[in-house]
C-alpha cells in the first residue's frame, strides 16, 4: 500500500514534455505507453521530478489549489499509485 | 493539385553523421520576398500544399509568421523536422491543425543508440518527445528513416516502433551519396540496397502500419515512379531556387546548378514551372535515348543514383565511382 511517507523516482526511461496549457506528456521509451497529465496531476509530476516525497507534494497542492489535505493527498498517492503500475515511477 | 517542397533554411540545428559538412555551415533563410510570390502565385498554379523542408525548417526564425500566413491563403502544410522544437511549436500546429497535414520525423535507428551514433546525443529522446506531442495533441506524424550500415539491421524493429507509437506509418529512404559520407562507411552497397529494399517490401505486406520506400530503390523499369517526373512536386530551395530535385540541395553550394530551372526573384512561378516541365521532358527524352543505346546500366536502375550522375551533383571524385559494385558504370555519366 502506498503511504504518503515514501519517496519515489521517475523511471530513467521517461520522457516528459511540459505543454505549457497546464497538461505534461510522458511517454515510456521501452513500453511505448503515453500518459497525458491534466494541471493536478502535471503539478504532481513537477514534485516528483524534484524529488519531493508525496506529504510534500500534497501539500504542495493543497497550497497551490482549493483542496483539503484528504481530497490532496488521495490524488497524489491515486495518482503516483497508477504511475508505479506503469512503470513510469520507481520507488526509491 | 500539387505540392510545393520549400526548402525554409538550410540551417540546422543537429549535425548528423550522415549530413554534408556545407549543411553544417549553412546561413540561409528563404526570404519573406520568396514567401510572397508562392502564396500569390501557387493555387493559380495547381499548388495548394507546401511541405517544409531543410535543414531543419523550424527554425526559421520566422517560422510561426510563415505558418500563419501559409494558412491564410488557404494552403495545407506538412513539415519534415528532427522534432527538437516540437514542444515549442505545438500550440501553433493545434492552432492551425485544419490545414495541418501532418510532421514526418527523422528517426534514424530503432534503438537510441543507433540514432544518437548518427545524429547526436539525445536526440532519439528529441523524435520520441516531439511525437508524445503529437499524440496528446492529437496531431499527425510519421517516421522517415535514412538508410545506412549502422541502421540497416533495425528495419522491422523500426516498422514495430512506428506501430506502438501511433505513427501514421514509416518510411524509409536509401542514403544519398556524397564523398563526405562514404568516408565515413555509412552507404549500402549496391547488393545491400536490394536486400534491405526486398525486406521492406516484405514488412509492407504484413506491417500494422503502412510502410512505404522513398524513390531511389531498385525499379526495373527505367522510368520509375517519382513525384517532380509526375509533375506532382516542385522543389523550391531557400535562395529561392526551384529545382528538378531536393535531393543534395546546397551541396557543393549548388556549384552544378544542372537541376535549376530558374529563380523567382527573377520570374514568376508560372514561368519557372513551364520550365520545369520542359525540363522534366528533355530528362526523359535524355533517358529514353540512353536506354535506346544500351547505356542503362545496373547502377540505373537505382533513380537517385541516376540523377545524382545526370544533375552532376556529385564531383567525379564521387564515392560512386570507387564504389565496389559501380566501377564500370559510375564515372561516365551524361554532363548536363
Amino acid at each position: 500500500m502506498l503511504t504518503l511517507d515514501r519517496h519515489v523516482g521517475i523511471h530513467p526511461e521517461v520522457v516528459s514534455t511540459e505543454l505549457g496549457d497546464g497538461e505534461t506528456a510522458l511517454l515510456h521509451l521501452k513500453t511505448k505507453t503515453y500518459f497525458s497529465l491534466n494541471g493536478t496531476g502535471a503539478r504532481i509530476w513537477w514534485g516528483l521530478q524534484r524529488g519531493l516525497s508525496l506529504k510534500e507534494i500534497s501539500q504542495l497542492l493543497q497550497s497551490e489549489f482549493v483542496v483539503d489535505s484528504e481530497r490532496a493527498d488521495r490524488s497524489v498517492v491515486e495518482l503516483v499509485d497508477d504511475l508505479l503500475r506503469q512503470q513510469i515511477v520507481q520507488a526509491l | 493539385m500539387s505540392r510545393l517542397v520549400v526548402e525554409l533554411t538550410n540551417r540546422c540545428n543537429l549535425r548528423c553523421g550522415h549530413c554534408y559538412d556545407e549543411r553544417h555551415a549553412a546561413t540561409g533563410d528563404l526570404s519573406s520576398e520568396i514567401l510572397d510570390r508562392i502564396l500569390a502565385e501557387g493555387q493559380v498554379c495547381g499548388i495548394d500544399h507546401l511541405s517544409f523542408t531543410g535543414g531543419e525548417p523550424t527554425i526559421h526564425p520566422e517560422f510561426d509568421g510563415i505558418v500563419r500566413r501559409v494558412c491564410g491563403a488557404g494552403y495545407t502544410f506538412s513539415f519534415v523536422s528532427n522534432g527538437v522544437r516540437v514542444p515549442k511549436i505545438h500550440p501553433l500546429l493545434v492552432e492551425h491543425r485544419r490545414w495541418f497535414q501532418g510532421a514526418t520525423f527523422s528517426l534514424d535507428g530503432a534503438r537510441e543508440a543507433t540514432h544518437d551514433a548518427l545524429r547526436g546525443p539525445g536526440s532519439y529522446r528529441q523524435v520520441l518527445r516531439a511525437a508524445s506531442v503529437c499524440v496528446v495533441k492529437n496531431l499527425s506524424f510519421t517516421l522517415n528513416m535514412v538508410l545506412t550500415a549502422r541502421n540497416r539491421g533495425e528495419v522491422s524493429e523500426m516498422v514495430e516502433l512506428a506501430a506502438r507509437l501511433g505513427s501514421g506509418g514509416v518510411r524509409f529512404g536509401h542514403l544519398m551519396p556524397s564523398p563526405d559520407i562514404a568516408s565515413r562507411g555509412l552507404e549500402l552497397s549496391l547488393d545491400e540496397r536490394r536486400s534491405v529494399e526486398a525486406e521492406i517490401w516484405r514488412l509492407r505486406e504484413s506491417a500494422s502500419v503502412p510502410v512505404a520506400m522513398a524513390p531511389g530503390y531498385f525499379s526495373e523499369s527505367p522510368f520509375f515512379p517519382c513525384a517532380p517526373l509526375e509533375l506532382e512536386e516542385f522543389n523550391l530551395d531557400y535562395r529561392g531556387n526551384l529545382t528538378l530535385c531536393c535531393h543534395l540541395s546546397g551541396y557543393r553550394r549548388g556549384a552544378t546548378g544542372a537541376d535549376v530551372l530558374g529563380n523567382l526573384r527573377r520570374m514568376s512561378l508560372a514561368q519557372a514551372l513551364e520550365r520545369f516541365r520542359q525540363r522534366v521532358g528533355v530528362y526523359l527524352a535524355d533517358k529514353r535515348d540512353r536506354v535506346a543505346r544500351g547505356e542503362f546500366s545496373e547502377l540505373d536502375h537505382f533513380p537517385c543514383l541516376y540523377c545524382v550522375k545526370y544533375m552532376d551533383k556529385v564531383s567525379r571524385l564521387s564515392p560512386l565511382a570507387s564504389h565496389p559494385r559501380s566501377s564500370a558504370t559510375a564515372t561516365g555519366g551524361p554532363s548536363c
